[in-house]
């Protein structure tokens, strides 16, 4: 027998439907759930704001002042953040000026070695410098002979 | 029509309304039945999970809206609760004859003799549970392999083999057995 064949004679036996009477248990039951599902529904929604009202009402009354507290609470840790943050901001504002000074100390610097470069350009104070060492040289030699 | 059914089921389902359920049950319940009796072998088991199904398919009808097909939703629904239930049940096919005399008690044909019926039964009932499942789903449902294994979560090529499997040892059964009727 060929595949398509068994197929087809296999096709030719049925498995019956469900009794009618399963129909009408199993459609009952399933509608009773389906509308009691709707009635939890409503129920738990109408519970769930009865519960949000109370609590609502009990912070208002009883406890505004925990929430005072903690209003403050939150209050403190904003400025505490703001606090840090100026601290931050003017470490970094000491830094560029020092930064800004060492800057200035290089260029004086280098304006002091130009202006001494230009004193020095007569060659005046070395030669001052060679007279006081020849001088130093000649009274050393007398002393010794 | 099946296209049809399920858009009408979703736009009821969409306007809350429970006769949803009745136009599920009538387009699908026949399948959902056979396939159960093949799977699980006990017409007592078929119907309590049957019942089962629909019972989920309330809890779960906004899901309904958002598939494609919800014939291939419901046999996976099914399935999956065919399985729980066996492992809750602890219950098996307890033999061949047991699955005969339900499949002959349950099963309809003008072709075939009673005799016929009752082999057909015997060579269904011999099949690994897996086979037969494949078996059911692509003849008498028309599904195709791939379709097959999106129910059974499984490889399109597993399905194939055991299809072939199946039909090897129904041709086998039959061609000893019943070569008189055909």
């Amino acid at each position: 027998m060929k595949s398509k064949q068994l197929e087809k004679h296999l096709k030719q036996f049925r498995f019956s439907s469900p009794a009618p009477e399963l129909r009408r248990q199993i459609l009952k039951n399933a509608r009773a759930m389906w509308s009691s599902e709707k009635e939890t529904e409503k129920l738990l929604f109408s519970r769930f704001c009865s519960a949000a009202h109370s609590w609502i009402r009990a912070l208002r009354l009883k406890y505004a002042a925990a929430t005072g507290i903690f209003a403050l609470l939150l209050i403190a840790v904003i400025f505490r953040y703001e606090n840090l943050a100026r601290v931050r901001t003017n470490l970094i504002e000491q830094f560029k000026s020092a930064r800004f000074l060492s800057t200035e100390i290089n260029k004086r610097v280098e304006e002091l070695d130009f202006s001494y470069a230009k004193w020095d350009s007569n060659g005046e104070k070395r030669k001052m410098i060679i007279e006081s060492i020849q001088k130093r040289f000649s009274t050393s030699k007398v002393k010794n002979r | 029509m099946e296209k049809n059914c399920d858009v009408q089921i979703k736009s009821l389902i969409k306007k809350d309304d429970p006769q949803a359920l009745t136009l599920i049950y009538d387009q699908y319940a026949d399948g959902l039945y056979g396939y159960l009796i093949n799977f699980l072998g006990i017409e007592d088991d078929a119907k309590e999970v049957l019942q089962r199904v629909f019972l989920k398919i309330v809890e779960k009808k906004q899901m309904l809206l958002k598939i494609n097909q919800i014939r291939n939703y419901l046999f996976i629904m099914t399935r999956n609760e065919a399985i729980s239930y066996r492992r809750e049940s602890e219950r098996h096919i307890q033999s061949i004859q047991e699955w005969e005399t339900f499949v002959i008690h349950r099963s309809e044909s003008d072709v075939f003799s009673p005799d016929a019926v009752r082999e057909i039964a015997r060579a269904l009932g011999k099949l690994p549970n897996s086979q037969r499942e494949v078996i059911y789903l692509k003849i008498y449902e028309n599904y195709t392999f791939d379709a097959i294994a999106k129910v059974m979560g499984i490889s399109p090529n597993t399905i194939a083999s055991r299809y072939r499997y199946g039909m090897d040892k129904l041709r086998k059964h039959l061609n000893g057995n019943f070569k008189n009727e055909i």
